[in-house]
C-alpha cells in the first residue's frame, strides 16, 4: 500500500509513532540500515518519551508514588489510547486522572486518581485566565442587609478538589524536599482548594464545612445560603476565619 | 440548626476583610489605622518577557494563557520579576506600545 498523498503519509506516520503498530508504514521505510521495527522505534520512542516527560511534569506526585518505571509504562499506555489533540502541551493530560481511576492501578492505590485530579487542578490554575481578585475593602461599601445576599464569583484559577482520601496530606508528604515520608491515616477524607493569588499557585486543605461553603458559592449561592450549608456540615463553622483565608488566598474574583 | 443572622454575616465579612489586610475598612469602622500585610516582593513587568516566557494573559487581551507570547520583549506582555528589578531589565511597570519600535534592546544583564 503506497500513500496517496503527503497528508496520507503524515497520518500513517502519526498513527505509527503514537501507536504500537508498524503496519501503516510497512513497505514505506528503507530497511537497509536495520529492521523496520528498529528504525520506527527511534521515532516512536522520541515522541512517546517526550509525552511521558510532559505527564511527569504535570503529575510529579503520581510519579513519585508509583515510581518512575511504573509511571512511564502507565503514561505510555495512556498516550497510545489518548494522544494529544491540541498543539499546546500544557493542555495534555486533562484525562489522565480519569484514566488512572478506570485502570488496574485504582484497585491497589484507590487514592491515586484523586491525587492526579489535584495535580491537574494545580496546573490548570497556573494556566487559567487572569482576573482581578475580589478586593475585600470594597465589601465595606455594602449595607449589612445586602451582605447576606451578596454572591461572590470564584476566581478563574480557583479549583475545589473533594476526596474521601487525605489527598492534601498525600500530596504534601510527596513533595521533592520531603525525604522521610510519615505514615498517613488513609481513613480521613480531605478537600483541597487551589487558587492563584498574585500569580503563584496555592494549594491548601480546607475543612469539610468550608468546602461545602465554597461549593455553594461556586454554584451561585448567596453568602447566607452558602454559610447555612457549611453550618449543616459543622455547626462550629467559623465564617469570618474561612473568609479571611479566602480573601488572602484569592478564592474570589472581583 | 445553628444559623447566621444578617448582622453576624455582615460582621464576619467586615472582620475577615480587615484581617485580610483591608486597612481602609479598619479606619472606616474603628477610626484608626492598622498595619497592612506586606507585598510578596514581585511586580508585574512589561516589555521584558521573551516569546513563550510571558506570564498569564496580556494587557491587550490578545491571549489568555502563559507561554503564548509570539514576539520577544513585547510591551503588551509581562512576567513576574523580583521587585525593583523591572526597570533595570529594560521593562516598564505599565503596558506600553512598542509596535513601531521593534527593537527595544533591553539590557542583557540587570544593574
Amino acid at each position: 500500500m503506497s500513500p496517496e498523498t503527503l497528508p496520507d503519509l503524515q497520518q500513517r506516520f502519526r498513527a505509527t509513532v503514537l501507536g504500537n503498530d508498524d503496519a501503516p508504514l510497512s513497505g514505506l521505510v528503507q530497511t537497509s540500515g536495520g529492521s523496520l521495527p528498529a528504525r520506527i522505534d527511534v521515532y516512536r520512542n522520541t515522541v512517546q518519551s517526550s509525552l511521558v516527560d510532559v505527564l511527569a511534569t504535570a503529575f510529579p506526585v503520581v510519579q513519585r508514588v508509583v515510581g518512575e518505571v511504573y509511571f512511564a509504562g502507565l503514561a505510555r499506555r495512556f498516550i497510545v489510547g489518548a494522544p494529544p489533540r491540541l498543539p499546546q502541551l500544557s493542555t495534555y493530560g486533562a484525562d489522565f486522572a480519569a484514566y488512572i481511576g478506570a485502570g488496574d492501578i485504582h484497585k491497589q492505590l484507590p487514592y491515586l486518581a484523586d491525587v492526579a485530579r489535584l495535580e491537574w487542578a494545580r496546573g490548570a490554575a497556573y494556566f487559567a485566565a487572569d482576573a482581578p481578585l475580589l478586593d475585600p475593602a470594597t465589601l465595606g461599601l455594602l449595607a449589612p442587609e445586602d451582605m447576606e445576599r451578596k454572591v461572590f464569583s470564584l476566581h478563574p484559577a480557583a479549583r475545589l478538589i473533594r476526596s474521601s482520601f487525605p489527598i492534601y496530606r498525600i500530596w504534601q508528604v510527596n513533595q521533592p524536599d520531603v525525604t522521610d515520608v510519615p505514615a498517613v491515616d488513609m481513613s480521613v477524607g480531605e478537600d483541597a482548594l487551589i487558587s492563584r493569588p498574585r500569580y503563584h499557585v496555592v494549594t491548601r486543605a480546607i475543612a469539610r464545612a468550608d468546602a461545602a461553603f465554597v461549593a455553594a458559592i461556586a454554584a451561585g449561592g448567596t453568602l447566607a445560603s452558602a454559610a447555612a450549608q457549611a453550618l449543616e456540615i459543622d455547626e462550629t463553622f467559623d465564617l469570618q476565619a474561612a473568609l479571611t483565608q479566602h480573601f488572602v488566598n484569592g478564592t474570589f474574583a472581583r | 440548626m445553628a444559623k447566621y443572622n444578617p448582622r453576624m454575616i455582615a460582621g464576619a465579612v467586615i472582620g475577615a476583610a480587615i484581617a485580610a489586610g483591608a486597612t481602609s475598612l479598619y479606619e472606616r469602622y474603628f477610626g484608626a489605622s492598622a498595619s497592612g500585610s506586606g507585598e510578596d516582593g514581585k511586580e508585574q513587568c512589561y516589555g521584558v518577557a521573551k516569546a513563550g516566557e510571558n506570564g498569564c494573559a496580556s494587557a491587550n487581551g490578545s491571549h489568555t494563557c502563559g507561554g503564548l507570547a509570539k514576539v520577544d520583549f513585547s510591551g503588551q506582555e509581562w512576567k513576574l520579576v523580583e521587585a525593583g528589578t523591572c526597570l533595570k531589565l529594560g521593562g516598564k511597570l505599565e503596558a506600553f506600545d512598542n509596535a513601531s519600535a521593534p527593537d527595544p534592546a533591553p539590557a542583557k544583564t540587570p544593574g
